[in-house]
């Protein structure tokens, strides 16, 4: 079961990472139009349309997080402190409060993408920088830490 | 939209600084012990074994940022630009803040 959850985790975490990267170079570099290469047709998108797919994938994969924390609270970090494995664990500890934090945008994050005001497009565009900024760190410590034991250490 | 516009960047911030400082202060409203499996308002002795606090500071955080919005729907449109601003700002300095306070952990 808690492998189960782990690795729906993980997909949703892909699926948050797709959607909030598309989003993110489609509101700072928008594609020109006309022929365009394959980096410019990533980005080639309608930047709003992911934005209620991002929220809800954000809630439940922290839920799903919250609910894999017991665990890892008893079990992996017990055994990274054994291991005196203190980056792991500081880079653990960013990962929560960058959950938390960005949890608590996401209201306001739907609020700028979702109003047609020009005045938000700043606000737009940092916003989801600073998501997209959380759920790529998150992504890579989650799968650092999954693996540790596979670096030797 | 109108007291959305005010309501949910006010939510961002505070909920921000409040769990930027319920962190290193405490400001748990509750936490867990998975080893028991139990919840506790205050501190247990260390034969619960050790606790889980970040669901309490996102419920801290959450309670304070809940109010805040209530509150700010009375302030007038014209702040809306410079609350959108303060929404990200704010909650990146407190990541910056959080990040600072991790740095114990990297040397």
């Amino acid at each position: 079961m808690l492998t189960t959850l782990l690795i729906a985790h993980m997909l949703v975490a892909v699926l948050l990472i797709g959607a909030l990267t598309h989003q993110a170079l489609a509101a700072w570099w928008p594609a020109p139009a006309g022929p365009r290469s394959f980096f410019a047709n990533f980005r080639a998108v309608r930047a709003a349309s992911y934005t209620n797919a991002i929220v809800i994938l954000y809630v439940l994969d922290v839920v799903m997080g919250g609910l894999l924390y017991p665990d890892y609270r008893v079990e992996v970090r017990t055994f990274l402190e054994q291991l005196r494995l203190k980056a792991a664990n500081g880079s653990f500890e960013i990962k929560e409060h960058l959950a938390a934090i960005g949890l608590g945008m996401l209201p306001v994050y739907w609020l700028v993408w979702k109003s047609k005001l020009e005045e938000y497009g700043s606000a737009r565009k940092a916003m989801t920088m600073v998501l997209a900024f959380t759920v790529w760190w998150n992504f890579i410590v989650g799968h650092l830490l999954t693996n540790i034991r596979g670096f030797g250490l | 939209m109108n007291a959305m516009s005010r309501a949910f960047p006010v939510f961002a911030i505070v909920y921000a600084v409040v769990y930027a400082l319920a962190f290193p202060y405490d400001w748990q409203l509750f936490a867990y012990y998975p080893a028991v499996g139990e919840f506790h308002f205050a501190a247990q002795p260390p034969t619960l074994g050790p606790p889980i606090n970040w669901y309490g500071w996102m419920v801290t955080a959450a309670i304070a940022g809940v109010v805040a919005a209530v509150l700010s729907i009375a302030l007038p449109a014209r702040w809306n630009r410079a609350l959108a601003t303060l929404a990200w700002v704010v909650p990146v300095a407190c990541i910056a803040y959080l990040m600072y306070l991790a740095r114990v952990w990297f040397i």
